[in-house]
């Protein structure tokens, strides 16, 4: 006889029972809608206050320099696609 | 699971009298749980993430001689709740992209003769998943969404671990749809138990936790540091080394080009990758080593199916020298072919393969640029993974879903502002600002 998951379906159960859990506290459109409006709100303030000012994006500087020489190093000699 | 999935649905079959009953209650409990979720975009969303990640792909439902996998189903269950209208919503460039692919997709299937399971499950796992997380991110808010995508990535972290510690395999023996079933079986690398979860390959999980790590990075969970080890513990159980690369760049492009991260967070991750990479990569090494025999004939195959596909393939059709076997693609004698841009190329042809890159490589770019999101983060380390495996079992889903959400998130607001109450503007008071409108 072949075996059976009990533990699979259990799991599975206990996984519905969380979902009719989650669902039942989950919030309505009506009440997302108002809650985007707010989101919105606070953006349009933020990009008020900040006067639509950037600071230099220094970290895409060294992050590029980084990434580069990880995909320089992984394939100059081209041992990566062997590797994977 | 190419070989299950075909363009007829056959009624007669689904309508067979034994089977009426069960399909009628089925139905109505569907229509029902539509209805529910109709107006609660977070339930809705919370449901297919729990379909995707926490059911087994095998467990597919029968329709006619259709196999509807868990995330489809889910995918129905949902659509009325992410088909309503969004305010301001129209096509986007990575809607015409997917778009595309369908068309050229459809053209190989229906003119050039290619398997018409490419475009059925193209469009039951690829453009329903697009559709879900191109739609209910919207309806649900960016910022749940992206918490959403963290903890189901972290729970399936935690899952990974604790099948590794335990030997607890909970779907092993689970048996669901016939021809699918053969997927609860466990693979072994080096003696040791490989962490699938749900996803029923260890290929699949480690994917999907790659996908999530940048979600980790930014959704501001509460253990933050402790997520982030959970997540890369995680991924290296499951022994796949695309994937564990993956999720490493991933890492490292969210934490270098993402904005919504402290720089507490990128050194808290800086920290966590140096201590966690010297204490792992010696021991990762070394099993590397052990088990080089079982690698390197990955490693030959793969290069054996680059040396041939050049000659073969063609724009929009099935590859010279492929062919189907008893429902399974056979290409040169390969079963099958661990790279899904090579595998989509030998099956409808280079030209969908392009469109699709198309999407990738502009995720790529505005994440380089700094313009990205974390679902930009994700798709550009996947790259990497998509080289060393098919979309296999509901990987493909998931895959598709972090593009619509990708789509999604470029298009919603940013980050909110700290809190707005202390802010001086002309006017003085608060009150002077924008109405706010009344959440109670």
């Amino acid at each position: 006889m072949a075996p059976v998951s009990v533990g699979g379906w259990l799991f599975l159960g206990v996984v519905g029972a969380v979902l009719i859990y989650i669902a039942s506290r989950s919030p309505s459109a009506e009440e997302l809608e108002r809650e985007a409006e707010v989101e919105k709100f606070r953006a349009e303030v933020h990009r008020y206050s900040s006067g639509g000012r950037r600071p230099f994006p220094w970290e895409h500087v060294i992050g590029g320099a980084l990434l580069a020489s990880f995909v320089a190093a992984a394939c100059m000699p081209l041992s990566i696609w062997n590797w994977i | 699971m190419h070989a299950s999935v075909y363009m007829e649905l056959d009624l007669n079959l689904l309508l067979s009298p034994d089977r009426a009953l069960p399909v009628l209650v089925g139905l109505a409990a569907s229509c029902n749980v539509a209805f529910f979720l109709y107006r609660r975009p977070r339930a809705a969303l919370t449901l297919w993430l729990a379909a995707l990640a926490l059911v087994p792909f095998w467990l597919a439902v029968p329709a006619g001689r259709l196999d509807l996998t868990p995330a489809t189903v889910a995918s129905i269950l949902v659509l009325p709740a992410a088909a309503r209208p969004v305010a301001g919503d129209r096509m986007r460039r990575g809607d015409l992209v997917l778009l595309a692919a369908a068309v050229a997709t459809a053209l190989a299937v229906y003119v050039n003769h290619s398997s018409p399971y490419n475009f059925t499950t193209l469009v039951l796992q690829g453009c329903l998943s697009y559709f879900i997380g191109r739609r209910l991110t919207l309806h649900a808010g960016a910022q749940w969404t992206t918490r959403a995508i963290a903890r189901f990535g972290v729970v399936c972290a935690a899952w990974s671990i604790i099948e590794f510690g335990l030997h607890l395999h909970v779907f092993e023996h689970l048996a669901g749809a016939p021809d699918l079933s053969f997927w609860n079986g466990v693979q072994v690398r080096g003696g040791f138990d490989r962490s699938e979860a749900a996803w029923g390959h260890a290929i699949a999980l480690g994917g999907w936790l790659a996908l999530t790590m940048p979600f980790v990075v930014v959704a501001k969970l509460k253990f933050f540091a402790a997520s982030v080890i959970v997540m890369l513990a995680g991924v290296v159980l499951t022994f796949s080394r695309g994937p564990i690369i993956g999720c490493l760049v991933a890492l490292l492009l969210a934490v270098l080009f993402l904005h919504d991260i402290t720089g507490r967070q990128r050194a808290t991750v800086l920290f966590v990758a140096m201590v966690g990479g010297a204490l792992v990569l010696p021991t990762a090494l070394d099993f590397i080593g052990a088990t080089s025999g079982e690698l390197d004939q990955t490693a030959n195959y793969r290069s054996n199916l680059l040396t041939y596909v050049r000659d073969d393939l063609h724009l929009l059709s099935r590859a010279s020298n492929a062919s189907l076997v008893n429902d399974k693609l056979l290409y040169r004698g390969f079963g099958s072919i661990d790279n899904e841009f090579l595998l989509r190329g030998v099956e409808v042809g280079a030209l969908v393969v392009a469109i699709l890159a198309v999407g990738l490589i502009a995720a790529l770019l505005r994440t380089l640029r700094g313009r990205g999101t974390p679902a930009d983060v994700a798709l550009a380390a996947q790259i990497i993974v998509l080289f060393t495996v098919a979309m296999i079992t509901q990987y493909q889903a998931a895959v598709f879903f972090i593009a619509g959400v990708a789509v999604a998130l470029a298009t919603a607001p940013r980050a909110p502002a700290p809190d707005f109450r202390h802010l001086s503007v002309p006017g003085g008071e608060a009150g002077a600002l924008p109405s706010r409108p009344q959440s109670s």
